[in-house]
């Protein structure tokens, strides 16, 4: 698993580099790699490896020409082709990697026109995990029918990780259809529509959609029995929710919150955990660093349904 | 015997000489329309359809063909293995153009090109196509001007010249 992500990140994200960075990491020895979850380039700062916990620093001053070889590789050249999505402020890439992208930025009449200069570089690689939803899976279950979920957790806990595997195992192994609104390419990780992370084979996605739009849409278009959308938590989520359950449709979703106390203080979650919309929580802490499931209770009235060791 | 075969070489060299030259004030009017023309392909390529700078010199090419195609054959062929090297320096790897009777100002009007393709929004880009592409109409007006004054006399030129030098020779 370790030797197939380095070779991943030789083949996917090291050509995407300008020459002196990709140099810098191919000197680099194979465990920077294997870690390696976030590569940063940071002009007249070192190259930087983050992953793991811990964070490596190369041996390189990355320069502006740097950044400018890496985004003439990252566009083909063509800032045109690219406008729109670095006003979202990063590219999804072949692989399901995303570069997200800082520097000066345009505003006309008050939205972001557009990222004319490049300041720092942030390459995200994308690492599936897969088989970390198999022991929350069963618990989602009741008489047979897929529950309601939502998925709670701190960032970095791996939230995103676990909702992408449990589209997988629903897709392939309950065989169920499921209709995915990807608004920010996380959970499928599509370039050119395609999804580049296995998402199961019954499983349709609506890349860069928003959530709210992109859950009727997927309703109303792909017939799907269960629909997921990362991180919701705003109030259009809240009606889209609703209409889907009147469809009949099952949801899975990911939220922002340590647990589900903190998540009855947000108004939008309160609305949403409180009017009854889901039956399951699964809560994702981190034991001794490593991301794990915590616990599985049942909504509404909390019901501890399975606890992870401690 | 021999005379007459000399003078005929000299008289054909010459010629062939003025001919090259009347050749390349032919051909600059003809190959500065095309190059319009590859812009206008490639102003649609970006403004309808958002193809990459590579494809879309590809697509030019392919649909220009002759020299001008290749050069943009070749500049596209740099670029994909330009590593993120500036499309300025895969431009300055296509030079000399080859096979092209494109003038030292035509080619500094393409090399002001290369430096700003593929970097602008499309909008942008669309009207910096549109600018180099009024520019090279004046170029051609030009070229058309001194192939009208020049490709005749070159050849009479050439044969005549050649035909005086055996003329004094003999």
């Amino acid at each position: 698993m370790m030797l197939s992500q380095e070779n991943n990140i030789k083949a996917q994200v090291l050509p995407l580099l300008g020459c002196r960075p990709r140099q810098a990491l191919e000197a680099a020895e194979g465990q920077v790699l294997a870690h390696a979850e976030e590569i940063r380039l940071r002009p007249n700062h070192a190259l930087l490896v983050q992953g793991g916990g811990r964070e490596l620093w190369l041996p390189l001053k990355v320069n502006e020409a740097d950044l400018l070889e890496t985004m003439n590789i990252l566009s083909q050249y063509s800032y045109y082709a690219f406008a729109e999505q670095l006003a979202r402020g990063y590219i999804t890439v072949a692989g399901g990697h995303r570069v997200g992208v800082a520097g000066r930025v345009t505003v006309t009449k008050g939205k972001v026109g557009g990222l004319v200069e490049t300041g720092s570089i942030n390459i995200r690689i994308a690492r599936q995990l897969k088989g970390v939803g198999k022991v929350a899976l069963p618990w989602l279950f009741d008489k047979g029918q897929l529950q309601n979920t939502i998925i709670l957790a701190a960032p970095g806990c791996g939230k995103t990780t676990l909702l992408r595997d449990l589209i997988r195992l629903i897709s392939d192994e309950v065989g169920l259809t499921v209709g995915v609104a990807d608004e920010r390419s996380e959970v499928a990780g599509c370039y050119r529509g395609i999804p580049q992370l296995d998402i199961g084979r019954r499983t349709d996605v609506l890349d860069g959609c928003p959530r709210d739009q992109g859950l009727e849409m997927l309703v109303r278009s792909m017939g799907p029995q269960v629909v997921a959308a990362d991180e919701i938590g705003c109030r259009a989520d809240l009606r889209a929710v609703e209409n889907v359950l009147a469809a009949g449709v099952a949801v899975l979703s990911t939220a922002h919150a340590r647990d589900i106390e903190e998540a009855g203080q947000r108004p939008v979650l309160r609305n949403l955990l409180g009017e009854g919309f889901f039956q399951r929580a699964v809560i994702l802490r981190r034991r001794q660093g490593i991301p794990a499931l915590a616990e599985v209770a049942e909504l509404p009235g909390r019901k501890l349904l399975y606890r992870g060791d401690r | 015997m021999l005379r007459l075969l000399a003078s005929a070489l000299i008289v054909a060299s010459s010629s062939g000489l003025g001919f090259a030259v009347a050749g390349g004030y032919r051909h600059r009017p003809r190959q500065l329309r095309q190059l319009q023309f590859a812009l206008t392909v490639l102003g649609s390529e970006i403004r309808f359809r958002q193809t990459p700078l590579p494809q879309g010199l590809q697509v030019v090419a392919s649909t220009v063909g002759g020299p001008v195609g290749q050069l943009f054959d070749d500049l596209a062929t740099v670029l994909i293995g330009a590593q993120g090297r500036s499309v300025s320096w895969a431009w300055q790897q296509v030079k000399p153009c080859r096979g092209l009777a494109l003038t030292s100002q035509d080619q500094a009007l393409l090399a002001r090109l290369a430096q700003v393709l593929g970097a602008g929004t499309i909008d942008e880009q669309v009207r910096q196509l549109e600018l180099h592409m009024e520019h090279l109409q004046q170029l051609e007006q030009e070229a058309e001007r001194a192939r009208k004054a020049n490709e005749k006399i070159w050849r009479y030129l050439g044969v005549f010249s050649g035909i005086a030098l055996v003329l004094i020779l003999l």
